[in-house]
């Protein structure tokens, strides 16, 4: 779908986790929220599933030596697939982050920035392989180790930031080494910069994990074809919400023998997902694992119970503090895979959620495996 | 009467692994067990009725009772007897499958049956009796289960058992509560579920119905009021524990802070620290 109208500047498109069922259940939170930050906001379903919201932010200028306040509408569409939203803007990249990322996202509990994994920004780097020209990339690591001391555990706070923006003449030989050889181990892929040529028309995008998608300059059709393909991509991980069970309870009464069965419907049946690493967990890495989703909040997200423990292999029960979904990790030292089973609360911000932890606190590559032919 | 907790909390590890075996992928599912049902509550005119797990394949049905603790034949026995009297009929009805045979599985720790040899005698002499009741032990130490007593319909059940299951014992937990739980049991459940109620909802005020939402894949009670009266008796456990306070007669608000949970959840693992409970503590 092409949006045309009102709007001038490059196309952005910002997919998020929603929570909530449609745009309209949140018109009185956004509109909280905008008179919180002195403004106006204003939605209207123009569409069959397409909203539009006015946004007015007040902005200050100086003038004359004087500060003069302004009130600067922005426009945002709203498109719904499922439980992925998308805010569809021509909004500055500043706009954007502060009226959506830094804005109604964070102010709205139940959105959440989808999460694109380096895997995904890399199969599209090696989709338009023979006609993209990568500009820049951002990579990085942000360790945590811990520090065994009695009578407890502490962490230690070591952030190591890797981030690396490489200049256009080395950027190849960076992406190889860093990216694809993993000359300093495994790098989370935070954000890639593409130009990509058709026959006579080019296109420069801004992808980040973040899932924002932005046109930095050339046609827009490069844009809505790469803007298709991730949503595609999306709406094929929409489909592992079969996977999160589904439990009703159900009484059946047998009338004639005077029996009453108190049971349960499986509306959906749960199945667990697989998250496969490129090495087995060693025994740091499986003790940063069980802190990362059981106590270390700050560095997670995450928080919970280890249920079960035996030898080398744990089973957590853990909660998501953005979403409130549980999930129930289980790991064994030595092993190359994490399984997951979410629990009837989760949702699959939940799976991704842990998915990203992993990649982003461990020291390890890894893929999340749909639970498809396990 | 005092409860055992550390008791309570392995047989519903118990349920948890038997219940894995007919899980899709699972050795019981493959012999075409593939249907499983965790504490089913079934009413009888002789009383209520709920046994561990229930699964059946296209012509038998499997009765489960675990034992964490020693066996107690007379008691043990006489409960498998009641399942063995649910007509076959309405058990057809209800599974919509044609249903030859039901069959009950005692299932106890294997140590537990070879430290205590007489009551293990007992139990053998008074199954010996019973053509569809089977004893089955579980190494927990190895994480195997084989027959000990009786015999299955399916020879490929009874094949298989006798050469001894693989049992996965790190499993993730389906089954949390049941009927005759300790209500601290169902206390520290129901906190834990509020917790993450909380956080998905944003909003710290609960009522009893929130309750009854968030236990809706659990089985604990027969009737409303009877689950009604567990929940408000575990919400109280609570309010004792400063984890929420009654805001009035239906609704309570946690005692969460979003920016600092550990208080919370410390004081939620707090609560089965005590090892021994009077029944419907």
């Amino acid at each position: 779908m092409q949006i045309k109208g009102l709007l001038t500047g490059n196309l952005k498109s910002v997919f998020v986790h929603s929570g909530y069922r449609s745009p309209t259940d949140v018109e009185r939170e956004i509109k909280d929220y905008a008179r919180m930050k002195k403004g106006e906001a204003y939605l209207q379903k123009v569409g069959e599933n397409f909203w539009r919201l006015e946004f007015i932010i007040e902005r200050k200028i100086f003038y004359e030596g004087k500060e003069h306040t302004y009130k600067q509408p922005t426009y945002f569409y709203i498109i719904p697939h499922g439980t992925i939203w998308e805010f569809h803007t021509k909004e500055s990249g500043e706009v954007v982050r502060k009226v959506l990322s830094d804005g109604i996202i964070k102010f709205l509990p139940k959105l959440q920035h989808k999460f694109i994994s380096p895997n995904r920004i890399i199969s599209l780097v090696k989709k338009y392989e023979d006609r993209n020209e990568l500009e820049n990339f951002s990579a990085g690591r942000n360790y945590f180790t811990i520090i065994e001391k009695n009578p407890e555990l502490k962490i230690k706070s070591d952030d190591v930031n890797l981030n690396l923006k490489s200049s256009p003449e080395n950027i190849w030989y960076h992406y190889k080494k860093l990216i694809e050889q993993e000359v300093i181990g495994p790098l989370l892929l935070n954000a890639v910069r593409l130009t990509i040529s058709a026959s006579n028309e080019s296109c420069t995008l801004w992808v980040n994990k973040s899932g924002v998608i932005s046109q930095t300059k050339g046609t827009e059709r490069i844009f809505h074809q790469v803007r298709e393909y991730f949503l595609n991509e999306f709406k094929s991980e929409m489909k592992w919400e079969e996977y999160i069970p589904k439990i009703e309870p159900k009484i059946t009464k047998d009338e004639e023998r005077g029996l009453t069965y108190h049971t349960y419907t499986e509306i959906r049946k749960g199945r667990f997902f697989n998250i496969m690493l490129s090495k087995p967990l060693k025994e740091n890495e499986y003790k940063n694992l069980k802190l990362l989703f059981t106590k270390n909040i700050e560095k997670s997200g995450f928080f919970g119970t280890i249920e079960q423990e035996i030898e080398n292999s744990f089973s957590a029960r853990t909660t998501d503090l953005k979403s409130g979904g549980e999930a129930i990790i289980i790991a064994k030292m030595g092993e190359n895979n994490i399984k997951i089973t979410p629990m009837p609360t989760a949702t699959l911000r939940v799976i991704e959620g842990i998915y990203r932890t992993i990649l982003e606190k461990l020291d390890v590559k890894a893929i999340l495996k749909s639970p498809e032919g396990q | 009467m005092l409860v055992n907790l550390d008791h309570h909390l392995d047989h519903m590890r118990i349920k948890n692994w038997v219940y894995w075996l007919f899980q899709e992928c699972q050795v019981l599912y493959h012999q075409g067990f593939k249907n499983v049902l965790p504490t089913p509550g079934i009413e009888v005119k002789e009383g209520n009725l709920s046994p561990d797990i229930i699964a059946w394949d296209d012509t038998t049905i499997i009765i489960f009772e675990n034992k964490s603790g020693k066996p107690n034949p007379e008691e043990d026995v006489s409960r498998a007897k009641k399942y063995l009297r649910i007509p076959i009929e309405s058990l057809r009805e209800f599974t919509n499958f044609q249903i030859q045979e039901i069959e009950v599985v005692l299932l106890y720790f294997e140590e537990n049956l070879l430290e205590n040899r007489e009551l293990k005698e007992e139990l053998e002499r008074k199954v010996i009796m019973e053509r569809k009741m089977v004893v089955w032990a579980l190494d927990k130490k190895v994480g195997r289960i084989r027959l000990v007593y009786g015999n299955h319909t399916n020879p490929n059940l009874n094949v298989m058992l006798k050469k001894g299951l693989p049992i996965e014992l790190l499993v993730p937990n389906r089954i949390f509560i049941q009927p005759d739980s300790p209500i601290v049991l169902l206390a520290k459940e129901m906190f834990m579920r509020l917790f993450s109620w909380s956080f998905k909802e944003r909003n710290k005020e609960f009522t009893l119905q929130t309750t009854i939402e968030i236990f809706k894949d659990q089985f604990f009670a027969f009737s409303n009021s009877e689950k009604r009266s567990k929940l408000r008796k575990a919400i109280k456990i609570g309010e004792n524990l400063n984890l929420c306070k009654q805001k009035s007669s239906d609704e309570w608000v946690l005692n969460l802070v979003y920016g600092n949970p550990e208080d919370f959840t410390e004081k939620i693992g707090s609560l089965l620290k005590q090892r021994y409970l009077k029944i419907g503590q």
